[in-house]
C-alpha cells in the first residue's frame, strides 16, 4: 500500500479530505489488534467519531479500487446513521466513477434505498434496482431485489 | 505539489479529532516490513 497506492494523489487527497488517518503497528500493539479483531494485515476500519465502527476491509487494494471501497464506506456510514443524500452522493460516486468495481452492485442497492428514501417514492428505488436486475444479474445483490421484479 | 498521508498513531486522540473536522477514522493496521 505505501509503494502503489497510498502516494497516488487522488488517493492522498480522498483520505486526508474525509479522514483522520491512523495506523496501528500490529507488532508494536498486540491488545490494540486483538481488540479490533485484526487477524491478518493489512486491516482498514472505518470508524464514525464515537467510535462506531461502519466499515472494514482487509488486504492490498490497488489504488482505484481502495477509492471504491472509501467511498462506499462513506456512503454506507452516511446511510447507517440515516443521513440518506449524503449516502445518496457517496454512493453514486462509486457507481458513477468506479464502474468497473465489483463493489457497483452493492452501492447501487443502498442508493436505490436512500433515493426512496429522499423522496418518499418507492419507483426511484425500483429503478436503480433495475440496473442491479439487469447489469449484475448473477450478483448476491441481484438476489436481494429480485422480490421486486415479480 | 502532492499531497503525503501523515498517519497519526493514537486512536483516542484521533476520535477527538474526527469529532472537531467532521470526518471519520481510517484506521489500518499493519506492520513494519521485516
Amino acid at each position: 500500500m505505501d509503494a502503489v497506492t497510498y502516494p497516488q494523489e487522488e488517493v492522498a487527497r480522498y483520505i486526508l479530505d474525509h479522514f483522520v488517518p491512523v495506523r496501528i503497528d500490529t507488532d508494536e500493539q498486540p491488545e490494540l489488534t486483538q481488540k479490533y479483531r485484526s487477524s491478518w494485515t493489512p486491516t482498514y476500519l472505518i470508524l464514525g467519531s464515537d467510535g462506531t465502527e461502519y466499515y472494514r476491509e482487509t488486504g492490498y487494494l490497488p489504488p482505484r479500487e481502495l477509492l471504491a471501497h472509501l467511498s462506499l464506506a462513506v456512503g454506507r456510514a452516511a446511510f447507517e446513521q440515516r443521513n440518506f443524500a449524503e449516502a445518496a452522493k457517496h454512493l453514486a460516486t462509486v457507481v458513477e466513477r468506479y464502474g468497473e468495481s465489483e463493489l457497483v452492485p452493492e452501492a447501487l442497492y443502498f442508493l436505490g434505498v436512500s433515493k426512496n428514501k429522499v423522496s418518499g417514492k418507492a419507483d426511484e428505488r425500483r429503478e436503480v434496482w433495475k440496473r442491479i436486475k439487469d447489469q449484475y444479474p448473477k450478483s448476491d445483490w441481484a438476489k436481494k431485489v429480485s422480490f421486486a421484479f415479480e | 505539489m502532492a499531497q503525503e498521508i501523515l498517519w497519526k498513531d493514537d486512536i483516542a486522540s484521533s476520535l477527538e479529532e474526527a469529532k472537531a473536522s467532521k470526518k471519520y477514522l481510517f484506521l489500518e493496521f499493519n506492520h513494519a516490513p521485516k
